[in-house]
């Protein structure tokens, strides 16, 4: 479900680019009508379809005229793109951050990162 | 985004203006304007006694204002016999007479020009109602899924649910969102909804509307607001210089460590100085910024609010 | 628009429920005064035959019937506006249509009581006459000399269940409108209709003593004065109902 924290047309649009990514959404696939998906989650059509809109508006979704919305063809490998490049300044600069903070070096997360790498 | 909304009568608009209503020598509603458009869902939100009631009374023309005026579709709705039938408040029990409840739906289907008796009837099956029980022989809950239905199955172009719902537990509300929602879709209007409990509510509204003693504190969209307040939470002397020019909803302090709530916009900018400032920056849950507009006096946080 | 969220509304203007419909639910919801309509003639005929076992009676045990329905006609009347108006109101009938609407009921409740009563007087009147015991002896004044004169029977006991109808309904407005206190110093206003058509009925010999006309002439007076005494106090309900407010519905 979806929570009061951001917007909810955010958390919509985040969503569906998440089961984009993890392949429950593949490239072709027709998407939920605005209308299906406010019911389901029990949220505003009118917030649902402007989440919508703002993927379709990044060519993520678009539409046939009559038919309803589709993921693009190219839309996974877009997110991916879009992930990688935020990867390391979302998860990696912070991280970095804390580990000045709190005196470990580069090269002690280096190694940890190289023995634990076949554990996960 | 633009959205083709529906036609005047369908889904009207509603004008509120300086509107004042007392009781004796309380002052219920305090000089509210607002204007809303057709054919959205509002989320009225306004603790107990802050005026929600009284507000839709007066709109769905149960009491005359003391002053000020409202306006449904542009015109006045009290004895307005073009109007009213087209107007639909139900609180929690709805207003029934003491009769089987189909009898019940049979009024309202002699009265409401848009009453939908099929849909009435799904409805009772889905709430598991009986209708050949008289209301008083119905469960707290059983009684307010007959409000609903009245509400929903009137089809009323202005269609108000004054905490209608409080008496049904949880899967008996959600199966009411499903039905409001997919009946909305169908047929669009315009409905309010009132509530002091936000966070379950909340997904449902495209505008909010927060009101404390009488007046209004704000209007807007409800992801805007979802995005309006900010918790700012480190060193004193950070937080202080993060807040800066800020509305401040609310400050605690421990020790060194201040937390400051702020309402409006924290841009991107702010956001970024504020956390290399080591001030941990948290969203506001509407429920939380609900709690923090209308707590306690607050008049002088309203007057900065407001716009 | 990306998705038809909001289709273009297709419900037209709907024109207001017309008031004969509001009229038919209203006396839909009195169908219990059937009952009553039923067990009259049950009891009439039960004390007739154990009080004629006992002793020689030629009173009318019918003409009781008319006094028990006038309270219940009060009774009816003082449930109108607290019962009813603020359900009406709810589904969206204006108070001038309600009042419209119960006013028409009023009349038609009034009527068919009446018209009722004076079918029973007339079947008491064939019954003991065909018996032998001559016609029944009637121990109230009334506006008609005999039974037979059905017209003069229909209006006096329309008249005077219409007032009290209207009484009733004033009672149940005032302290709808104005609560305990003030409703209860206007009691007395509220009575006039009931205690009029009462002073009327009783005094229509009187009045054409003063006259000194005949009953030819007072009786119609009579009705004509009560029928506007019922319509002052139709008139005073209008004012009191014309902006009451409406209390939302709770829970309880």
């Amino acid at each position: 479900m979806f929570d009061d924290r951001s917007p909810i047309y955010q958390q919509v649009a985040e969503r569906i680019k998440e089961d984009i990514l993890s392949g429950a959404l593949r490239e072709g696939d027709q998407v939920m009508s605005t209308n299906q998906y406010a019911a389901f989650y029990r949220i505003n059509p009118a917030t649902a379809a402007k989440g919508f809109h703002e993927l379709v508006q990044e060519g993520i979704l678009h539409k046939r005229r009559g038919i309803g919305m589709f993921v693009s063809p190219d839309a996974r490998e877009r997110l991916l793109r879009e992930r990688r490049a935020r990867f390391f300044a979302d998860l990696v600069d912070p991280m970095l951050a804390q580990a000045r903070l709190l005196g470990i070096s580069t090269a002690e997360i280096i190694r940890y990162i190289r023995e634990n790498r076949g554990n996960k | 985004m633009t959205h083709p909304r529906a036609d005047r009568r369908a889904a009207p608009a509603v004008e509120i203006d300086r509107l004042t209503v007392r009781y004796g020598r309380t002052t219920a509603l305090d000089g509210l304007g607002l204007h809303l458009d057709g054919g959205r869902i509002y989320g009225l939100i306004g603790r107990n006694g802050s005026g929600k009631t009284t507000l839709l009374s007066v709109l769905a023309a149960f009491r005359r204002p003391t002053s000020g005026a409202v306006r449904v579709a542009g015109e006045d709705p009290f004895e307005n016999e073009r109007l009213t039938g087209d107007i639909c408040l139900v609180g929690e029990g709805g207003h029934v007479l003491s009769e089987r409840i189909e009898r019940v739906f049979a009024l309202a289907r002699d009265l409401r020009p848009r009453w939908d008796d099929g849909y009435a009837r799904r409805l009772a099956d889905r709430f598991e109602v009986p209708l050949h029980r008289t209301p008083r022989q119905l469960s707290r809950g059983q009684r307010s899924a007959v409000a609903c239905i009245l509400g929903l199955a009137s089809r009323a172009p202005l269609t108000m649910f004054d905490e209608s719902y409080l008496g049904m537990d949880a899967p008996a509300r959600y199966a009411f969102y499903e039905e409001l929602l997919n009946d909305y879709t169908a047929h669009p209007r315009t409905v309010i909804i009132s509530t002091h409990l936000v966070e379950e509510f909340a997904g449902l509204f495209e505008e909010v509307i927060m009101i404390h003693r009488g007046r209004l504190v704000v209007h807007d969209g409800a992801d805007a607001l979802r995005a309006r307040g900010a918790t700012l939470t480190g060193p004193a002397e950070q937080v202080q210089r993060a807040a800066a020019g800020l509305t401040t909803l609310r400050e605690r302090q421990l020790g060194g460590i201040r937390e400051v709530t702020v309402y409006g916009p924290l841009d991107e900018q702010r956001r970024r100085a504020a956390q290399a400032a080591g001030v941990h920056v948290e969203p506001v849950p509407l429920q939380d910024l609900f709690v923090h507009l209308t707590a306690g006096d607050g008049d002088r946080t309203l007057a900065e609010v407001r716009r | 628009m990306t998705t038809g969220t909001h289709r273009p509304a297709t419900a037209p203007p709907r024109p207001p429920v017309p008031v004969r419909a509001v009229v038919r639910t209203m006396l839909r919801e009195q169908r219990w005064l059937a009952l009553t309509a039923l067990l009259l003639p049950v009891a009439a005929g039960a004390i007739t035959l154990l009080v004629r076992a006992f002793a020689d009676v030629d009173g009318s045990v019918w003409e009781p019937g008319g006094t028990a329905l006038r309270w219940m006609m009060l009774v009816v009347g003082a449930t109108a506006t607290p019962l009813y108006l603020p359900t009406y109101v709810a589904h969206g009938v204006t108070r001038r249509r309600f009042t419209v609407a119960a006013t028409l009921a009023a009349g038609g409740l009034a009527a068919a009581a009446a018209a009722y009563l004076a079918a029973g007087l007339l079947v008491e009147r064939v019954l003991s006459v065909a018996g032998g015991a001559g016609a029944p002896r009637l121990a109230n004044a009334h506006l008609f000399d005999s039974t037979g004169q059905v017209h003069l029977v229909v209006a006096e006991y329309g008249l005077a269940f219409l007032a009290y109808l209207v009484t009733g309904w004033l009672l149940g407005s005032v302290y709808y409108r104005y609560g305990g206190w003030r409703g209860t110093l206007l009691v007395p206003l509220a009575l006039v209709p009931l205690a009029a058509v009462e002073v009327l009925i009783n005094a229509v010999d009187e009045l054409a003593g003063l006259l000194g006309t005949g009953p030819h002439l007072a009786v119609p007076l009579a009705a004509g004065l009560g029928l506007a005494v019922v319509a002052a106090g139709l008139l005073a309900v209008r004012v009191v109902v014309r902006d009451a407010p409406v209390r939302p519905a709770t829970g309880r």
